[in-house]
């Protein structure tokens, strides 16, 4: 029996035992320090700290370590609901004297070049700038103080402008929003600084559309607001606004709408035809109404716009069905006459997106990665929660894949706004951004 | 009984030792069969998983360099590739071997040594992940800067081979238990089958060895050892027929030496003896149990032991002598010396060995008495020849001197004295001188 064990477990031994000649991974790189002289200085940190308080100490102290002896003039600041909004920007303030913040608040995660953060309570992000070669003013304020959203919006550009110190129109503009304005925010925008500035960003979100986003400018904390920043600078910004949908043959003329309600494309009611043009996948919902949110992430509806020949599609997301008269309530304003197509695509199209418009937005200004300073990203709340779960972490390495180690920040929000050359600044749904900022003479 | 039992302890002993060796060698046959067969199956399963994953390798870096122009990374592939229970993460590396894409956001940025890149062919490469052994496959993309290859990495788990083989060497347990187990009890059948004809064979060579030679096997195996059984039969019948011809030999031997009319005593190289006639105790007095075993000594030779006493002891020490017909006497049980006419010779094995002395003697006391009566007799006749002899000598020796006178005188001698020759002179002369 000895003998037959001895062959039994020799037998097992061989046959489990195999060499292995396998490598091995080196540690990670260390974390690439700001280089010292630069005309551009940034400093960004993050944390997930269930303590609101610690949590901005632990993203102002990466901050601090990256710039230095440097002192920022500016920040952006985004933050998710799970905190205190008015905690959290006051211990900015508090540990950032002097310093103008902008910011908002991001469904559920935000994001740096370290990674999408989502935190247990929450998670913010901070990204501070130290530059004499950019100017930046940060001008908020509340839609409630005002006789209408356009009002605000002017308001806030020139309060913005005002606190940039400088004449003239800005070079670019980030904003954040209050969803159901947009459109009227960016006219009173426009007003000040006309249509060629671009605007870019997006509408604060919170984790489950009931309404606790906030915006941030410098020590205010706005339900209703609106927060921007003017940038002045002869340094080359890049940017990308875009969708990134594939166009589908099915499209028609809003025959009937009010505000964000489609009632009628093509003289037949908006949701039945919108069911018909994704071949039914909203049936349900239109038989019992409801929202349509998620399934219409990968079938958005997109204006249409045409310009000097050019066609351009601004997305926009369905939100709900109405059962009664089989409306289409959207997150954009639509107005009759406007033509619409439907779009399509898949959470990898989405994706992808992470990659393909940072590098437009260096292309757009014939920028390579190596010269980007830092960059703002704006991904539609909508689209981030179409992606799958253990995929949402592939958007930094993407965004990093395209502007390189340059830090920048990200937030996810419930609207986006940009510019269409020729066309102007423009309220779309399902959209990213992506703002570079490089310290290439323009 | 003992024997018996002796009998069957030695056959359970060969049982025990014949189903050992079978068991033992059916289970190690069992085991490097199921060893190899697990080994060959184990491989087949890794390289077929290998072989697989690695078409789906290269359909994802087809699908990467397609995406890489279109800026349209393929997601869903490397996800559905990444659901694969075999995979165990995907990474996009390049030419420094720096990890820029993955599966794992975490892993990027982290650089893996030693990676073969080969433009063109997907290379297979062990690798340790996590503690875990895994197969990594290096799958050349054709994207990035000219010149440089970067490398889809698609880390494959054995976990499934693991299970795989874990459930074989499971299966194969069973298998080889109960093929072991088949083996004992076909081992214990065949042993049985065995090890009966030897077992018989045992059995009726004790019997034989008893002197039950009317025993037989009946082996009916059909091989050697049915030729065995046979020939043990026929050795049987053999031994049967020499034994009672040597039976019948010794009882003739027997009865010819009870039918001597001589005593015939063998006596022992220690000078006891072994064996007796009839004659002998007729003679001697004895009974056989008393004969048997007693000093030879204490029967042969005169009692005063001067003269007619054989050298027995020199006889058997030497063994190199005979005595034939020598008188001596034996001693009967009542005292008795009886004259003998004693013969002995040696008696040797084939290998030259004293074994003991053969000793033959006729009792001669009628011949003793006889020969007395005789020469009684014939000294009387002597006597009487020497009273009549002499006188006719002197009659011849008359004669002689009439004939020697005659002769003096020139005359023919008158009595024909031819017929006397020296002998008788001689004879004459002393006889005349005895008588005289």
């Amino acid at each position: 029996m000895v003998v037959v064990s001895l062959i039994v477990v020799g037998a097992w031994a061989s046959y489990a035992h195999k060499k292995k000649d396998g490598g091995v991974l080196s540690p990670e790189l260390p974390e690439e320090q700001p280089k010292k002289g630069m005309l551009i200085s940034v400093g960004c940190g993050w944390s997930d700290n269930n303590d609101e308080g610690k949590a901005v100490e632990e993203a102002v102290s990466s901050v601090r370590t990256q710039l230095g002896a440097k002192s920022p003039e500016f920040a952006i600041f985004f933050s998710t609901v799970g905190y205190d909004s008015n905690k959290v920007l006051s211990a900015v303030n508090s540990l950032l004297p002097d310093v103008q913040v902008y910011g908002g608040t991001s469904c559920l995660a935000v994001q740096t070049k370290e990674g999408f953060h989502v935190g247990e309570k929450g998670s913010l992000a901070l990204l501070a700038v130290a530059s004499k070669n950019i100017s930046f003013g940060v001008g908020g304020a509340s839609i409630d103080d005002f006789p209408s959203a356009r009002e605000a919006g002017k308001a806030a550009i020139q309060a913005a402008i005002d606190a940039a110190g400088e004449k003239g129109v800005p070079k670019l503009v980030l904003m954040t929003g209050s969803v159901g304005h947009e459109e009227e925010l960016l006219a009173g925008i426009e007003e000040e600084i006309g249509k060629d500035v671009p605007v870019l960003g997006g509408s604060a979100g919170d984790n489950d559309i009931t309404g606790e986003w906030k915006q941030f400018a410098n020590d205010d904390v706005y339900s209703n607001g609106i927060s921007l920043t003017a940038i002045y600078t002869d340094f080359k910004i890049g940017w990308a606004y875009e969708a990134g949908y594939l166009r589908s043959e099915n499209r028609g003329t809003v025959t009937r709408a009010e505000g964000r309600i489609i009632y009628e494309i093509d003289n037949l009611p908006a949701a039945e035809v919108y069911n018909d043009w994704t071949g039914g996948a909203v049936s349900e919902e239109l038989e019992n109404g409801g929202s349509v949110l998620g399934k219409a992430t990968f079938y958005p509806l997109a204006k249409i716009i045409k310009k000097e020949g050019t066609e351009y599609t601004l997305s926009i997301h369905p939100l709900s069905i109405n059962a009664t008269d089989h409306s289409l309530e959207v997150f954009a304003n639509v107005e009759e006459g406007d033509e619409v197509m439907l779009m399509h695509g898949n959470w990898e199209l989405l994706l992808n997106r992470a990659l393909t418009t940072p590098t437009k937005a260096l292309e757009s200004e014939s920028l390579s990665k190596e010269g980007v300073s830092f960059g703002i990203y704006t991904y539609c709340a909508g689209t981030m929660l179409a992606l799958p779960e253990d995929e949402r972490p592939k958007m930094p390495v993407l965004i990093k894949t395209a502007i390189g180690d340059a830090p920048f920040i990200g937030t996810f929000t419930f609207g986006e706004q940009g510019h269409i050359r020729g066309v102007g600044n423009v309220h779309g749904n399902l959209v990213n951004s992506m703002v570079v900022f490089t310290e290439k003479a323009a | 009984m003992r024997a018996k039992k002796e009998v069957s302890r030695r056959s359970r002993s060969i049982l025990v030792k014949l189903i050992l060796a079978m068991m033992l060698l059916s289970i190690i046959s069992v085991a490097i069969i199921l060893s190899v067969a697990l080994n060959e199956q184990r491989q087949i399963i890794e390289s077929n998983l290998i072989e697989e994953n690695k078409r789906v390798t290269e359909v994802a870096a087809r699908s990467i360099e397609a995406g890489y122009i279109t800026q349209s990374l393929p997601f869903r592939t490397l996800s559905q590739i990444n659901a694969s229970e075999e995979v165990l993460f995907w990474w996009i590396v390049n030419p420094e071997g720096k990890i820029y894409l993955a599966d794992n956001p975490a892993m990027c940025g982290k650089r893996v040594s030693s990676l073969p890149i080969e433009a063109g062919k997907t290379v297979v490469k062990d690798y340790v992940y996590g503690g875990e052994d895994v197969k990594l496959l290096i799958q050349p993309l054709a994207i990035g800067e000219p010149g440089k290859v970067e490398a889809l990495c698609i880390g494959i788990s054995l976990k499934l081979v693991r299970e795989a083989a874990n459930k074989m060497v499971l299966n194969g347990m069973l298998y080889f238990f109960a093929i072991a187990g088949l083996a004992c009890l076909l081992s214990l059948f065949l042993a049985r089958r065995f090890t009966e004809p030897i077992t018989q064979l045992v059995v009726e060579t004790k019997a034989i060895s008893r002197g039950e030679f009317d025993h037989r096997v009946a082996i009916k195996t059909g091989d050697e050892i049915e030729g065995l059984g046979d020939s043990f039969n026929e050795m049987a019948q053999r031994v049967k027929s020499a034994i009672e011809k040597e039976r019948a030999a010794r009882r003739e031997t027997e009865n010819i030496m009870n039918t001597m009319i001589n005593t015939l005593i063998l006596v022992g190289p220690d000078g006891r003896i072994v064996k007796t006639n009839k004659a002998t105790l007729d003679l001697l007095g004895y009974s056989v149990a008393e004969l048997i075993g007693m000093p030879f000594d204490k029967i042969i030779g005169p009692r005063d032991k001067e003269g007619g006493e054989i050298e027995l002891e020199k006889l058997i020490k030497e063994a190199a002598d005979s005595v034939v017909n020598f008188e001596t006497t034996y001693i009967a049980k009542d005292g008795r010396e009886i004259p003998v006419n004693f013969s002995a010779s040696v008696m040797r094995d084939e290998k030259g060995k004293l074994q003991g002395l053969v000793c033959d003697a006729g009792d001669i006391t009628e011949r003793k008495k006889a020969e007395e009566e005789r020469q009684k007799y014939m000294a009387e006749l002597e006597r009487f020849n020497r009273l009549a002899v002499g006188r006719e000598m002197v009659v011849i020796e008359l004669k002689q001197e009439v004939n020697r006178l005659s002769a003096r005188l020139d005359e023919k001698p008158p009595y024909d004295l031819s017929f006397v020759d020296a002998t008788i002179l001689k004879k004459i002369k002393d006889s005349d001188r005895r008588v005289y």
